[in-house]
């Protein structure tokens, strides 16, 4: 008797987004690498991040491979991310304008990313950080002042009408993020989209925990979306962003000097590239990192998988 | 619409199309034939007409043809017999030429109040996100200095943008603001535009831009633009003193763009029915002054974002758990002390003064510490989307909302109610005023968008207690009837529940009047407002449709949307069997029935009972066999207020199947057993049920069952 091969018939297609001539994420007709079902479509992305400040809090190893110098400077740290650590977006996180931080104000926020955006080329992802008042001041300032478009997040549950306003006025990508939920995260997408708000310019950041840290309830929260997605559901459509890098650097197993656990520097990458592993493997169309060691395993696992070009097509 | 405003209308028309021509005329050798005519500092030329047409005047010869174009077009009108339509374009065409003419002055040099592209986007901004709630044209000037300082400081604290156009008589708003000292800057929510008529254009041309920037449409999409100001820019237009021609027909285009007009003096009242059948009025008035800016908000449906309880003490849900001791008390209402009632009653719109609290009574200054009073509080609440039905739903929020402030207890509802203030509130300067305080605002906050207006009685007078109770004791019975009589029968619409999908993918609660929902949080009427409230929320309805089995409770409608919501793995659904198609569980039941072969019956258990049961399984085993959102026969989630429904598994028998219940469960629904098993002509039914004290076994059971002759023993086998 012949085998017959099982196809899973889906109707919904993850979005296609077109954030610079190299980098387009989206477009999956079926979860991730079932290329034997449809078509699996662009590469997932990955995204270093950097800030406005310099972060004090990561381990010694993490910023000595950047060197102190450099960190201490957004700019040198966007163009080294692009020019010598390979990332195809930068995540320009920016922790300084926390009230409780250094307090940067809306508008030095907006010129500190006019910088970035200047020195480098990739598409640049921009968060601001604070209570909502400030963080919507620097939304609107963000969106306005920015030389070029941006994707700014992120629009939130309960605070998602000034970024939307903003965005919608600047032409720019909105990342809407829902706490590890479904039903949040389709809700948002509607108000946003109720805004006049084009679903087609929304990325959702699901959020995540690190590698045994609650990332097995993100696992299975965007497995959720992606269901929805093929089962033709048009609210959630939008690609996913991960950030990972923050959800594992600051994590115990990471920083205690314990020998059985290997040597540190390799235990943050190893942590990094794992859960970014594993989210891109539940869909995750961006991640976003902090080791340049971690970008390099992640593009090799990321270009193995999608090495046979037929991948790209097409069913198998 | 009124015949003598069509007149005016056209008359005004036809004044401002004489004026533009000539303004065009005079500026006509002023202006150099390769300067370009604009706005200054602007992407959208003449932003009104580049968004009716997509086209742009580049030359004063471009300006002279659209003259031409406008007075051909409305050659034929000159009798009063046109139609709303025709007078509302008759409108818009006003309200372009006056655009073009202050264009036209601009370019030449004078100066002109236009708001530019960078403060349309501050402001721009604010709006669409709420925190400026409402822009407020306001066209001539008050009756004195003084009025106008009012009207302008209401309108501040409601966050609302003023815009100053036009004169009357000779005054304007401007200059008795300016004679009052009031700041007049971005900041403070002033712009002044100009003391003639026409300026109030520049207010129009502002409202349009917003449409172009932040509703994602192009010049030339006339209907998308004006349906976007209608629907999404929470403007009107607010004349003082009265009008002429020329105003009547700029503000009969302020109507075609949407925006209501609210006047201060009499005129012949115009309005509509929006896409909800609600009346809209365009044009209205109100004679006093204190009640102008209330009637605007009222007429144009804005609503003031106020999260803060403007209440003496801390106010959050972290305090809502917190006693007051009887030695911290210092006045008490209600419990076993006095008599005390609360109830919420919908009223119509006119009928309701938002904003309104009044005590009557003793105030809490006025009492001895630690003594008692009675207490009513009676509020009246109004809305669009208000229903009958949602008084309940609201009245229940008291005791939530009242329990946020610190050192107020409040515990019971209706006309069961203790409700204590504590010293420490007390020298903190709390008011029996501010009871109604936090329930104003929080209803309205909550609320939103079911509740327009809140008005509120506290009565601390026996008195008067005694005259209001009566009334509320009707109304809690007769809302008691309404809910006991509702069936699934009488309603065509039930109501979803997916909040679980987050952790059970494919299950979906359906709602019905005599089938609560299986957390047990979750009634019809729950489901009916949380869609109201918020109608993208997991919370849908249902359109039943036809009939497929009226047995087992199932239809057409219902299974259609399960299906879906379900995510395609749900193909039929019954509200009433155990066997057919029951409904999934998520996880929440508050009790599981399990059929129990051997009995012809089935069995309950709830969630607090932790011992074992006859079906060999103890409640979290079950509930590992039950929730998940698959369908698994003869085992059910329910809620247990079920139990005691018509409707209670009625496919197979209902009650008459029961065998076995934890006891006190059965003592709780003791009363309402007993009247379900005479319905069903079953008497002494509830004393056959078993119960953990009597077995926790099979055996056990089936040999009690034969004793006490259960009817499920003869009904046969479940499946």
């Amino acid at each position: 008797m012949e085998f017959e091969k099982p196809l899973a018939e889906w109707k919904g297609q993850v979005q296609e987004i077109k954030l610079s001539d190299k980098v387009i994420i989206g477009g999956e007709q079926v979860f991730p690498n079932y290329s034997f079902d449809g078509k699996c479509s662009n590469k997932p992305a990955v995204a270093i991040e950097i800030n406005d400040v310099f972060p004090e809090n990561w381990p010694e190893n993490l910023k000595e491979i950047w060197n102190t110098d450099t960190l201490k400077s957004p700019v040198e740290r966007a163009k080294k991310a692009e020019k010598e650590f390979g990332a195809d977006i930068i995540f320009f996180d920016m922790i300084g304008t926390h009230q409780d931080r250094e307090n940067i104000s809306a508008n030095q926020a907006a010129e500190n990313m006019n910088a970035i955006l200047k020195a480098v080329d990739t598409p640049v992802i921009v968060r601001p950080d604070g209570n909502f008042e400030k963080q919507n001041k620097i939304f609107a300032k963000c969106c306005e002042l920015a030389e070029r478009q941006i994707i700014i997040g992120s629009a939130k549950e309960d605070n998602y009408r000034t970024i939307t306003a903003s965005a919608l006025a600047g032409n720019h990508f909105i990342i809407a993020e829902a706490p590890i939920d479904v039903n949040i995260q389709k809700q948002l997408n509607i108000l946003i989209t109720q805004m006049n708000f084009p679903l087609e310019r929304i990325i959702m950041d699901p959020m995540t925990g690190g590698l045994g840290y609650g990332f097995e309830y993100t696992y299975s929260v965007m497995e959720r979306i992606r269901l929805q997605t093929f089962m033709d559901d048009p609210f959630m459509i939008p690609p996913m962003v991960c950030c990972v890098g923050q959800e594992t650097w600051k994590i115990k197993e990471i920083k205690i000097e314990d020998e059985k656990y290997g040597s540190k520097p390799e235990r943050g990458i190893n942590w990094e590239t794992t859960t970014a592993i594993g989210l891109i493997l539940s869909g995750a169309n961006i991640v976003v990192v902090r080791h340049p060691e971690s970008v390099i395993k992640i593009k090799n696992f990321i270009d193995s998988i999608y090495q046979k070009s037929d991948c790209l097509q097409q069913g198998i | 619409m009124s015949k003598q405003i069509i007149e005016l209308a056209i008359q005004g028309y036809q004044e401002q199309l004489n004026n533009t021509k000539a303004v065009v005329q005079k500026t006509e050798n002023k202006i150099p034939a390769d300067k370009k005519i604009t706005f200054p500092e602007t992407a959208y030329n003449l932003p009104l007409y580049f968004a009716f047409t997509g086209k742009k005047i580049h030359s004063i010869s471009d300006a002279q043809n659209l003259i031409d174009e406008i007075e051909k077009k409305n050659s034929n009108i000159i009798s009063a017999d046109i139609d709303l339509t025709e007078t509302l374009d008759l409108g818009i065409d006003t309200i372009i030429l006056q655009e073009l003419q202050l264009a036209v002055e601009s370019s030449a040099g004078e100066q002109i109040n236009f708001i530019p592209d960078n403060v349309l986007r501050s402001l721009g901004v604010q709006l669409v996100s709420g925190d400026i709630s409402g822009i407020a044209v306001i066209i001539g000037a008050a009756r004195d200095e003084e009025t106008a300082v009012e009207i302008i400081r209401t309108l501040q604290e409601k966050n609302i943008l003023s815009v100053l156009a036009a004169d009357y008589e000779g005054k304007t708003m401007f200059e008795q603001l300016s004679n009052q000292n009031v700041e007049m800057t971005l900041d403070t929510y002033i712009v002044h535009l100009g003391n003639k008529t026409e300026s109030v254009v520049l207010g129009l041309n502002w409202a349009i831009r917003a449409a172009l920037t932040y509703g994602g449409l192009e010049g030339g999409q006339k209907e998308k633009c004006l349906k976007y100001c209608s629907d999404r820019i929470p403007a009107f237009a607010l004349v003082l003193g009265g009008v002429d021609a020329k105003k009547v027909a700029t503000a009969v285009g302020a109507i075609a763009m949407g925006f209501p007009i609210i006047c201060n003096f009499e005129v012949p009242e115009i309005s509509v029915k929006d896409d909800h059948g609600f009346e809209q009025k365009l044009l209205t008035f109100e004679l006093n002054s204190n009640k102008l800016v209330e009637k605007c908000l009222e007429v144009r449906n804005i609503k003031v974002k106020v999260t803060e309880v403007p209440i003496p003490v801390r106010y959050s849900s972290a305090f809502e758990g917190e006693r007051v001791r009887k030695e911290d008390v210092a006045l008490e209402f209600g419990g076993k002390y006095s008599k005390a009632f609360e109830f919420v009653e919908m009223k119509n719109l006119d009928e309701v003064e938002n904003g309104k609290i009044e005590v009557i009574g003793k105030k809490i200054n006025e009492v001895e510490e630690s003594s008692a009073l009675p207490l009513g509080i009676v509020v009246y609440v109004a809305g669009r989307k208000m229903q009958k039905d949602f008084e309940p739903i609201l009245e229940i929020r008291f005791h939530n909302f009242l329990n946020q402030a610190t050192g107020i207890m409040h515990i019971g509802h209706r006309s069961f109610v203790w409700l204590r203030i504590s010293k420490e509130a007390k020298k903190a300067g709390f008011k029996i005023k501010h009871l109604g305080t936090i329930l104003q605002t929080k209803f309205l906050d909550e609320f939103h968008s079911i509740i327009d207006k809140v008005e509120i009685h506290i009565y601390t007078e026996l008195e008067m207690i005694n005259k209001f109770m009566p009334t509320a004791e009707k109304l809690y019975h007769e809302r008691d009837q309404r809910m006991g009589a509702m069936t699934d029968e009488s309603v065509d619409v039930f109501y979803s529940c997916t909040l679980c999908q987050s952790f059970a993918p494919n299950h979906v609660c359906i709602i019905t009047p005599e089938r609560l929902g299986l957390c047990g949080a979750y009634n019809w009427l729950d489901g009916k407002a949380a869609f109201q409230i918020s109608p993208t929320g997991p919370n849908q309805p249902v359109e039943k449709g036809e009939v497929v089995n009226a047995e087992i409770g199932e239809w057409e409608g219902v299974n259609e949307f399960v299906y879906k919501a379900s995510n395609n793995t749900l193909e039929r659904f019954s509200a009433y069997s155990l066997i057919k198609y029951p409904m999934t569980s998520c996880g929440c039941f508050e009790c599981i029935i399990a059929i129990l072969p051997g009995t012809g019956g089935f069995m309950i258990v709830d969630r607090t009972f932790l011992e074992m049961t006859p079906c060999g399984m103890t409640f979290s085993t079950l509930a590992g066999v039950v929730g998940g959102g698959q369908q698994t026969p003869g085992f059910l989630g329910i809620g247990l207020n079920y139990i005691v429904s018509k409707k209670f598994v009625s496919a197979e028998g209902g009650l008459k199947r029961l065998v076995w219940m934890p006891s006190y469960v059965k003592e709780r629904f003791r009363e309402k057993l007993d009247k379900r098993a005479d319905e069903l002509v079953v008497p002494g039914l509830v004393d056959k049920i078993a119960d953990e004290t009597i077995c926790s076994d099979l055996a056990g059971l089936i040999e009690f069952l034969a004793e006490k002759d259960h009817p499920a023993l003869k009904m046969g086998e479940l499946i």
